[in-house]
Formats: structure tokens, sequence, C-alpha cells
């Protein structure tokens, strides 16, 4: 039986031009189907005609014929669609509703009028499978993003719903929070559950998916068997849709005459197959030039402790001793709990430590007015929406600068130069909320750059948004270190990221710092990595794997290095 | 540090109560400080039984005190210099104005303002002390509907989430110069609150937008589409200890009120 028909859906909101037109799309029951595309491809959108919210929740032009579990949605009511699927999205502060997390997954029931008995037995059986038993008095704010993201999964696996609906439910997570989240969806795939999911980590549940459907310009381009995508490499580009990088070094290299099998997306199992082709070592004009780091050291971090006050009392940072130069892009990096955040806002100054200093250009952060700290160490926080104060946009970048004392003239030619960089010039006049997320990411950043201060600290800013412009802002970034002589900081876990674009890196684990240095460096250390849960690009890992000098940062830095027309071992 | 007015979630006596007999509890407990001359006594007992029986020690909630305090001296002083009365701790004439600190009206003060504290100590203990849905579906109980009980306690499971929100807010003004929130001149503050209304009410209205819509699809309008009624988890009754207190409460408030009504011991 198809568990979803869509017949030439199309969708637009009244007045405006169409987010999906023509797609055709059937999910068989115990089938797991990926959608993937660009940012405003219309991959949530999609997923809301599935799951009944578009026309009953979000209304607009719904055309063409919607089927879900052999209900026609128009003709049924959102309750009795949704009585049938477990819908999840990206954010799971959104989806809890309950204090405690045994209320939490037992409310579905509840709603279904299930006897007392039979919701005790549907909630044992749900905080089992998704093992979060342990969590079942807990309250639910004081849990990580894995374990809320895990507790909204049991909730909507608890009525035992026939298909799921996940909405990229990984994106807001650190890595062990995405790697939690991920078993969780591993174990309903392999009880044969028919999930339709977005998910920007392909790699990670590619063994789970028997079909990939590429979105773009508000329809189906693609809808290919999982095993036959690296075959469609240039309409992933063309969409800038990464494949997974391992598949997608597979595709190119045989593109380019290297006759081996398509890669898989694990760096051992891509080793095994690489192995017997014998790579190049890198020329020295490939070579990515590293930082010149003679440039003396503008943040100094010296035996900085931080313990957060009762009752958490935990001990963020242990006598943390770095040092940063200026014109270098430095990723801090580990997984949540590792006291990134709060370095960072011991270097802004929004904390003070217990002990140590931090010293910016040999000035003590925390002997500084809130005006000299935001003209010296600027913070981009990681939600834009909580940044912006100010309408129309343009305004919104003049405020910092007339806060700090500049007049109107060279605060706004100061913006102007930020926003033209950013690409929003044109804009500017438009209400800052009417920009998408990644609009209102790079307004964050504008809205700091343009008081120019010595040191920025950027926390998160790819979260959300596609590869064409996470590569965009992190090169805007690089532009800014190199031109203006800043010190970036970046907190990020976008590994692929690290590796293309910062000079510099420092991995923390429970408030220490465990390694530093250029990234090709530190990734070597995948042993010393995994402790904090931070695993390097596949492509660098496969070169740890195949023993490659100096390490593949990127797949063209990769690609380059295995000739063309070497011998593998089958060419399939 | 626990946001204030967050449930704590321990497992004490005092968190074990049914919603109700706490709200008893407290309401009685506010009048009977006005019904007795030392209400001094009854602010600490109620910081002894926070501590003693909900095992939530004055460190959880010093902001609250440290919020509390400015406000309880301000009227203590406010009923020193404006209450007349000998005797005086110290007096001068301005002219034919009498100015005096006096001793009726520090104690008038101290009564007022320790009224005051004990009325947020006695909320601070509800709130820390008690789980908002308990609370929801105990009115739900008592006949409230459904939805209304629950979103009643959806409100207060979000407070928290706000004020999160907010300090996040406060720290992004901060970093772009802006220091009106912590200022202590008006001009300053209130243009500074209505800068971070902006983000912090668009917020608010994105993320109810997206709740809501995720409560529909977790069944909340069901019951009422396919008739089944909802079946509550929770077991939510009054126990003998529940039922106990709440006599005792009732009784010893009114056993005050008519002390104080037909004797002098209590004036």
């Amino acid at each position: 039986m198809e568990a979803i028909t869509l017949e030439s859906v199309g969708f637009a909101f009244p007045g405006e031009r169409p987010l999906l037109h023509d797609v055709n799309l059937r999910v068989s029951e115990g089938e797991v189907v990926a959608v993937v595309g660009p940012t405003g491809s219309g991959k949530s959108t999609l997923l809301h005609i599935c799951a009944g919210v578009i026309p009953h929740f979000i209304s607009g032009d719904l055309t063409g014929q919607v089927g879900v579990l052999g209900l026609e949605t128009r003709q049924s009511s959102l309750a009795r669609i949704a009585a049938q699927i477990g819908t999840v999205t990206q954010d799971p502060e959104n989806q809890l509703f309950n204090l405690i997390v045994a209320d939490e997954v037992a409310w579905g029931m509840e709603n279904r009028g299930w006897e007392r008995e039979e919701t005790k037995r549907g909630l044992a059986r749900a905080l089992d499978f998704f093992r979060i038993g342990h969590l079942r008095d807990r309250i639910t704010y004081d849990l990580s993003g894995g374990e809320k993201q895990r507790v909204v999964l049991s909730a909507n696996h608890a009525p035992e719903p026939r298909l799921f609906i996940l909405d990229d439910p990984t994106s807001q997570l650190d890595p062990i929070g995405a790697e939690e989240v991920l078993a969780g969806i591993r174990a309903l795939a392999e009880s044969g559950r028919t999930i339709l999911v977005v998910e920007s980590k392909l790699e990670e549940i590619w063994s789970l998916v028997d079909r990939v459907v590429l979105l773009n310009h508000g329809t189906i381009q693609l809808d290919s068997a999982r095993d036959d995508l690296h075959r469609h490499l240039e309409r992933f580009t063309e969409a800038q849709v990464p494949l997974p990088q391992l598949v997608e070094l597979g595709a190119r290299l045989r593109g380019r005459g290297v006759m081996i099998e398509a890669l898989p997306p694990d760096p051992d199992g891509a080793a095994a197959v690489l192995k017997p082709v014998r790579a190049i070592a890198q020329t020295e004009d490939e070579a990515k030039p590293v930082a010149a780091h003679s440039e003396a050291a503008r943040v100094e971090v010296a035996g900085v402790s931080y313990t957060y006050p009762p009752p958490r009392r935990t001990e963020a940072l242990k006598q943390v001793e770095l040092s940063f130069p200026a014109r270098s892009v430095v990723a801090v990096v580990g997984q949540n709990g590792s006291g990134k955040t709060t370095l960072a806002r011991c270097l802004s100054g929004h904390l003070k430590p217990a002990a140590g200093v931090v010293k910016v250009d040999g000035r003590d952060v925390h002997r500084m007015s809130v005006r000299e700290r935001a003209a010296t160490v600027g913070y981009v926080f990681q939600n834009p929406d909580h940044q912006i104060f100010k309408d129309p946009l343009l305004e919104d970048v003049l405020f910092g600068p007339m806060n700090l004392g500049a007049n109107r003239d060279d605060a706004l030619a100061a913006a102007e130069r930020v926003l033209r960089a950013l690409d929003l010039w044109d804009v500017r006049d438009l209400h800052p909320f009417r920009l998408s997320k990644g609009g209102r990411q790079r307004l964050a950043i504008a809205a700091i750059a343009v008081m120019r201060p010595p040191v920025l600290i950027i926390d998160e800013p790819t979260t959300g948004q596609d590869l064409q412009e996470s590569h965009a802002i992190m090169s805007l970034l690089a532009d800014l270190a190199r031109e203006a002589g800043q010190t970036v900081l970046v907190i990020t876990h976008a590994m692929h990221l690290v590796a293309a674009h910062c000079d510099l890196m420092t991995v923390l684990c429970e408030g220490e710092v465990i390694a530093l240095g250029p990234p090709e460096q530190v990734f070597r250390e995948e042993q010393l990595l995994r402790r904090t849960f931070v695993k390097p690009p596949p492509v660098t890992a496969l070169g740890n794997r195949l023993g490659m000098e100096p390490r593949p940062l990127s797949i063209d830095e990769a690609v380059g290095r295995f000739p063309a027309g070497a011998l593998g071992v089958v060419a399939k | 540090m626990r946001p204030l007015y967050q449930f704590s979630g321990q497992d004490s006596f005092l968190h074990r109560l049914d919603p109700r007999t706490k709200l008893i509890f407290v309401i009685s407990y506010l009048l009977i400080s006005f019904l007795v001359p030392q209400p001094w006594l009854l602010f600490f007992l109620l910081i002894a039984a926070i501590w003693g029986l909900a095992g939530i020690s004055p460190a959880e909630y010093y902001p609250f005190l440290l919020l509390m305090l400015p406000i309880m001296v301000a009227i203590t002083l406010v009923h020193t210099f404006l209450i007349e009365g000998a005797p005086y701790f110290w007096s001068a004439h301005l002219g034919s104005v009498l100015i005096g600190v006096s001793i009726p009206g520090l104690y008038t003060g101290l009564g007022l303002g320790f009224r005051l504290g004990t009325m947020g100590l006695a909320f601070t203990l509800f709130a820390m002390t008690t789980e908002p849905f308990q609370w929801g579906m105990s009115m739900y109980r008592w006949g409230l509907p459904y939805k209304i009980a629950f979103l009643f306690a959806f409100a207060i499971r979000l407070y928290p989430l706000i004020q999160e929100e907010f300090i996040v807010i406060q720290r992004a003004l901060k970093a772009r110069g802006s220091n009106a929130l912590s200022s202590f001149n008006p001009l300053k503050f209130f243009p500074g609150v209505v800068t971070s209304a902006v983000p912090l009410g668009l917020g608010a209205i994105r993320r109810s937008q997206d709740i809501a819509m995720a409560m529909e699809l977790r069944g909340l309008n069901l019951p009422e589409e396919t008739g089944k009624p909802r079946a509550l988890f929770r077991e939510v009754r009054l126990r003998p200890v529940d039922l106990t207190i709440m006599t005792v409460c009732v009784a010893v408030l009114a056993g005050l009120f008519l002390t104080r009504l037909l004797t002098p011991w209590l004036r």
C-alpha cells in the first residue's frame, strides 16, 4: 500500500509565486525516503503538505491530489490525519509542552483517549525504544538538545503512528546529540516504519535510506535509488546540494577516469576501495597557504577558569591557556557542554572568569566599559532573531555604531561597505524579519562587523544554512580577517567548513583545551577528537586512513591527488 | 541559577502535596501574616519550611531575596519618616515642620515590609514546589476546561524560556554598545525595554505559531474530533495528608481571626 501519494501537487501563498509545482511522489509503506534540496527549494512545504498542515493549519492555494495513508488530506481534518503520523521538526524546544518527560510522552496517548494502564505500557515501550528510560522523570528544559529531540521522537512514537515525517531533526544539535537522534531514527527505520525525512547529514542516514528525492526550484528534479545517486553528481552540483563527501569524491574520480567502483560514504569503506589506487603528493602550488602567524598575539587567555553558580555548579573552564593572532579565522569546536560558549562569553566580557585574565591587544577585557568592550570584542549570537532591534535593516546596522558615539555620516559609510559585502545593500529598506534565515544571519554579522572590533566572535554562523550560504558566510569572515586584520573566532560543529576556511582550530573537552593548531594537523588526531565527539570531515578521515601527506581538507584537494587513469580494483 | 519562580524538580514532602493544598496553605499563610503582630517570624519560618520540607536552600533563590530587600527597606524607611509619634530615634524642626525617625513608624514599616516579603516568599514556595501541569490538571479536576487548564500550565512552562531569551537579548544589546537595561536612568532604561521588546515579542509570536502547530499534530483537538474523552495518565487526587493540612490551615485561620475579633491578644 502507498503511504503517501502526491499527484501534480502545487502550492502558493495567495498572490505569491508558487513554492511547489507539479510535484509527483509515491512513498510505499515501509520505505525510507530522504528529501534533499537547497534552502528555499520547498522541502518543509512538501512535508507540511504530507502532514496535512497545509491546507489545515497553513492556508494557501493547494492544487493536485494529496493522499496520506488512505486519507485525502483536503477532505479530512488535521486531527485525524495527524493521528496517523508522527511529525518531528527542527527545534525540539517548540515541540515540548509538558514539564516532565513522562507527561510529554504520554500526552499523545491521553489525547487519543487511551486507558491509564495502556498509556503506562505505551510510555514504557516508547522510552525503551529510544533508550531514554532514565529520563522518565526529568524536567524537559534541563535536558540536552539531543535528549530533548529523542523525547520528541519518543512522544511521537508512543501512539504508534504508521508514518513518520521528520524535518531535519538533527540540524540544531551538537555532534553527540545528532548521533543520539540518528540512532533513534535508525531504530525506527529498522522497525519497518515508513519515514519521509529531510536530513542535511545524508551520509549519517545513508544505510537506512531507500530513495533520495532532490527538490529544486519548487519541483522534484530527481527521484533516485540511493545506490544510483553517484550517477547524478551534476544534478546535485547544479542544485548546490552536497552528496556525502566520499560518494562525491568517488563520482568525481570516476569522472576523471580513475577506475574504481562507487565509494561508500564512510571513510573505512572508501579507504578499502581506494587502497590500490596510489595517491600522489600535493604540489606546493596546490597547498593551502597557512596564515602567517608571525603576527603578534591579539587575544591572550591566561589561566581562565569559570564555574557556574549553584544549583548548576558546573566547572565549565579549567585553567585555559590560549592565544590567537590577528588576521586569522579560528574555529572553536567540541561537544555541547565542553566550554565553547563559556569561553566565548569570557572572551567577550559577558562572563567574568573566577580566575585568570583575558586580554585583547594587551588590555584586560573585564576592565573595559560596556561600550569599550562592544568596540573591542564583537559577539554575534547563535539566533539572529535575538539581535534584531531596529527597522528597517539599515537602521539596525547603524544601531551599534551610533551607540558607540559615531556620527551618522561615518556610520552610514561603514554600514554601506559592510552591507554591500554581505549582499544586503539592495534590501536595506526592508524590515529585517522579511529576510530569509540566512539573510538574517548575515544581518547579525553585519550589525557587529560594522563596529570594526579587532576581535569578532560568532556562535554557529551557519546553523540552518545550505552549503552555498554556509561557504559564503565563512568566506566573508575569512575576508574580514585578512582585509580588516581582525581575529575571527567561530564556534561551530561543521567540520567541513572548519577544514575549508579556518587557519586554526582549538578543541575543547570538559572545559580544557585538548588540541590547538591548523586543521590539517588537528584532524590527524582522530582518537583524541573522539573524546569530544568531533569527527574530521570524511575526506580528511580518508586521508588519515590512506596516509596521504598532507591530509586533504576538501573534495577538490582529494580529487587532485588521484591521477587520471589510475587503476583501481573494479570499475562498475 | 534557576530562573525565579521555576519548579525545582525535587522530590520532597512539599513537592508531593496536591497543588490545591499548597494554594490553600499559601492563602491562609498570607492572611495569617496580616492577623499576627510578628510577621517577621512568619517570614523566617517560611524560609525554614522551604529549606526543611522542600530541600531548597535560600542559596537557590537568593536573587528573589535580593530583589525583595530594597523594596522592604524602602517601605520601612517611608513609614519610619512619615508616621509621627514618640518615641523618636531622632527628630528636628524645619521651621514649623517636624522631621523625625519614629519608633512606631519603624515597627509599622517593618511589619508591612515583612508582610510583603512573606507574600512573595509564599508564592515562591508554591512555584518552586508545584509542577505547573499538576496544578493545571488539578484545576481541570475542579471543573476548568482542559484546554484552558493546559494552556495556563504551558504558559508557566514557557516562562523560563522567555526569561533565558531575555538574558540573551540583554547580552546582544550590550554587544551593540547599549547598556540601557542596566541603567538606573529611566530615560535610558525604558527605551532599552522597548528596544529589547522587538526581538522578544517577534520571537514569542513565531514560537507560539510553531508550538500551536506541534500541539495540533500531537492530537490536542482529537478528543473533540473523535468524541472519545481524554484520559489522564497521572492520578490527581487529594490524599489524607492533603485534607489534614487543608483542615488545619482553615482551622488556624479561623481561630486567629476569632481571637483577634474577640480578644485583645493579637492587637
